[in-house]
């Protein structure tokens, strides 16, 4: 290069920069991408699977109502081949780099081993991990199709939904993909789904299915599910129901601390011991209760909640599905590599839940 | 060349005046340029003591005895002295050489290139007296010391190398001198022509000294033990040597509160992020990694950008471009045009740009922030120099995407860590030098 000429280094400046007009095989305009919202993966009617993709048409105004989207649907003998397939459909790009949440259709769920049907999204490297995984009901299309009036962008609510930036329902479950791929793997620690059912113009997110061993097993409503919440997450908001009198009352809680051990003794019962503290405030009553004994509205709380708490557990228990991850805790506290796994699954369905609740009522909302 | 001769040539010029002067006794001669000398000076050192004196032995004494003034001998050249304003005093037989120069521009000018908002307002003047006057004033030391130089072949401007004796580096001070005594230009005219010919590599880009037109800039630094150069004709003195930081503080932070300057600190250098990376950074994540955007973002940028036939780095030139033509433009008007230009340029034809589908309406405001944020620059010369560096910046990204941008920044930071100035490191920041004026932690008393 030093010894070149003069006016053959410019000759090479311009060059390059005229390179610079040029673009990579990566670059790819945002406006000529075409942002995948939402997939719905269902079960097809001659193939195995049918790929169901939300597309969002960006328009530089947004308002309420407003959000404008394709859907495309196509079957093929696998994900990859369908989309691949779907690309023809369109005129854009496929950018699945937005994709928040996959919806399964509840036969697809229950009866395709999710293990090796979810390959795809584990290696894609555009699919993020913290999408949200759910399940359809009656298939994922149908919630698919579901548009929101108040919706701004497609596929806004739900993503508002499960993200808790918008409501903080106890009801709903919300499932990241990583979170779900991780305890699909995972022995003694099951995934769960989140079921939306479409209505008229909204959803209804209130249950939840548990897997076990790549399948939908175990499906909870809405009561259990608000329970199941307290569980398996770090849920801490909840609602109690009490009694005073023969009249009922409800506490608001906004905390909950729960800790557990598994205990094995050499003879007798397996057991869990679980220990749930909550605190709130009365929400709605019949009667005043700021002057009654508190410690007595605390205990029969605590009792109503215990006994949710069990049933709930022993459901779980029943269906021989841990999503709460006793199972994990066991083979991380009692290490034998070769036999932990069958020893805890000998253990699990004899395992009986000792629940000690301990509610803190922390005002009475209004002081007369 | 006799001294005959030099006066022969000179009488070209008709602002060179030769004057007898005959006071009945004895007879005088006067040459001098009316222009660079003050008529005052002369009647006053010059011909009131020759109207008085007896003979010419008793003149010769005054005049020995006046202030600057020096006897010649037979075969000196006059010529450099006459250029600078001396009057030349001939006799039968010997001549004299009297300082008689008119200053320039000696009034202290405002500041206008570096405000501070509570700190002394007034800058340098044009005159290099006057500043050292200001120095001193302000720096009243006796280790304080100025040098007197003339520096360019024709010019012969004066220049003073001011430093503080017990306080700056001796190595410094020999490689400072050393870099004036070898410049080769005829003239020279701004502190800035000078950094570039006391530098040796022509591919400067990162300012390596300070130029400045604050007197108490020049005094903090002096007491930091840096050297200053004024120099005649230009109301900026150049400040050196510099490090990195030096051009990211403004006056103003020493007379602030320490929150409150610590904050515009940190605030100046988000600027200087955001000035250096944010087109660049547009470009790689609208074309290449649009999910780094929430997904609501994301399709609102794509909306916007859906009027726009053109890839992002074209969009991302046009607007760059117009805002650098806008600010040049505002730079070279005159002051009271300048802001019809900015109003045109910037209102009509931002607005217009993004009707028209030239660009989005994100790129506005990225536009927008790139210049405000490049204003931010306390120091002129780093402003412009930071003015430069998003484009290499946007070629990356147009190219590589994100990894571009990243490699693009690494490859920036390497290049001004690698700078030295006076073989001090450039890239650091102000650790281990002395508390002066109370702002700067001190590490090494």
């Amino acid at each position: 290069m030093a010894n070149l000429p003069k006016h053959a280094k410019r000759c090479c400046i311009i060059v390059l920069l005229c390179a610079n007009m040029l673009s990579g095989c990566g670059f790819r305009d945002i406006d000529k991408r075409f942002f995948v919202v939402e997939m719905a993966l269902d079960k097809g009617e001659k193939k195995p699977y049918k790929v169901s993709l939300k597309l969002a048409i960006p328009s530089p105004k947004m308002e309420p109502g407003d959000s404008k989207s394709q859907i495309i649907s196509a079957e093929g003998d696998s994900i990859a081949e369908t989309v691949r397939r779907m690309k023809s459909m369109v005129d854009k790009e496929f950018d699945f780099g937005h994709t928040k949440v996959f919806i399964l259709g509840k036969p697809f769920a229950e009866e395709v081993d999710l293990r090796h049907a979810l390959d795809w999204l584990a290696r894609r490297r555009d699919i993020q991990g913290v999408a949200f995984l759910a399940m359809g009901q009656p298939d994922a299309l149908t919630v698919l199709k579901v548009k929101p009036p108040s919706e701004r962008l497609p596929g806004n609510s739900l993503i508002l939904s499960f993200t808790r930036e918008g409501t903080d329902s106890p009801f709903i479950v919300p499932e990241y993909w990583f979170d779900f791929y991780r305890r699909l793997r995972e022995r003694g620690k099951d995934p769960y789904l989140p079921v939306i059912i479409p209505e008229q113009e909204t959803f209804d997110i209130s249950k939840v299915a548990v897997v076990a061993g790549g399948r939908s097993k175990l499906e909870l409503d809405d009561r259990d599910t608000e329970i199941f919440n307290q569980l398996a997450r770090y849920v801490q908001r909840s609602v109690l129901k009490g009694e005073y009198k023969g009249k009922s009352f409800e506490i608001s809680v906004d905390q909950i601390k729960k800790k557990y051990r598994i205990v094995t003794p050499a003879e007798g019962q397996p057991s869990v011991e679980m220990h749930v503290t909550l605190k709130g405030e009365v929400e709605e009553s019949a009667v005043s209760l700021f002057e009654k004994d508190w410690e007595m509205l605390e205990r029969n709380l605590a009792e109503n909640q215990k006994q949710r708490y069990v049933e709930v557990l022993e459901k779980l228990r029943d269906a021989n599905v841990d999503p709460v991850g006793f199972g994990l805790r066991y083979r991380a506290t009692r290490h034998h590599p070769a036999t932990e796994w069958e020893e805890w699954q000998k253990i699990y369905p004899r395992v009986q839940f000792h629940v000690h609740v301990k509610v803190e009522l922390k005002g009475t909302g209004i002081v007369k | 060349m006799s001294i005959d001769d030099t006066i022969e040539r000179l009488k070209q010029s008709s602002d060179f005046q030769c004057e007898s002067l005959d006071n009945g006794r004895f007879k005088i001669e006067l040459c001098y340029f009316t222009t660079l000398c003050d008529k005052a000076v002369i009647k006053k050192e010059a011909a009131h003591p020759f109207f008085h004196a007896e003979d010419a032995s008793e003149y010769r004494e005054r005049l020995s005895a006046a202030l600057s003034c020096l006897k010649l001998d037979d075969d000196a050249d006059p010529m450099p002295d006459l250029m600078r304003g001396y009057v030349l005093i001939r006799f039968d037989d010997a001549s004299y050489s009297l300082e008689a120069a008119m200053a320039g521009n000696d009034k202290p000018l405002h500041a206008t290139s570096e405000m501070t908002i509570q700190g002394p307002q007034t800058a340098f003047s044009e005159d290099v007296d006057t500043n050292l006057l200001l120095t001193r004033k302000r720096y009243p030391y006796p280790a304080l010391v100025a040098e007197k130089r003339n520096l360019g072949k024709i010019s012969q401007t004066k220049a003073y190398l001011v430093y503080d004796k017990e306080k700056c580096d001796p190595d410094v001070l020999r490689r400072a001198k050393g870099m004036l005594e070898r410049i080769q230009a005829d003239t020279v005219m701004a502190v800035g022509q000078l950094e570039a010919l006391m530098t040796e590599t022509k591919l400067r880009w990162f300012p390596t000294m300070v130029i400045t037109e604050r007197p108490d800039r020049v005094i903090f630094n002096l007491a930091l033990g840096k050297i200053v150069i004024l120099l005649d004709g230009t109301p900026y003195a150049l400040v050196a040597p510099a490090v990195f930081y030096d051009f990211i503080s403004a006056m103003d932070d020493m007379y602030q509160s320490f929150i409150v300057s610590r904050s515009l600190i940190i605030m100046r250098y988000i600027a200087l992020l955001i000035t250096i990376a944010l087109p660049a950074l547009y470009v790689a994540v609208v074309s290449y990694n649009p999910e780094i955007f929430r997904m609501q973002f994301a399709l609102s940028v794509a909306g916007s950008r859906a009027a726009v036939p053109y890839p992002s780095f074209i969009e991302v030139i046009i607007m760059l471009f117009l805002i650098e033509a806008l600010i040049e433009a505002s730079l070279r008007l005159p002051s009271y045009i300048g802001s019809t230009a900015t109003t045109v340029g910037g209102l009509i034809l931002g607005q217009a740009a993004q009707m028209a589908g030239l660009v989005s309406s994100i790129m506005i405001i990225i536009t927008s922030a790139v210049a405000i944020s490049n204003f931010v620059v306390p120091i002129n010369t780093m402003s412009f120099a930071l003015r430069i560096a998003k484009y290499p910046l946007v070629l990356l990204a147009s190219m590589f995407g994100l990894a571009g941008v990243v490699s693009g920044m690494f490859a920036l930071a390497l290049y001004v860590t690698n700078l030295e100035n006076f073989g001090r490191p450039y890239f650091r920041l102000f650790l281990g030098e002395p508390s002066v004026a109370g702002y700067k932690e001190s590490e090494s008393d």
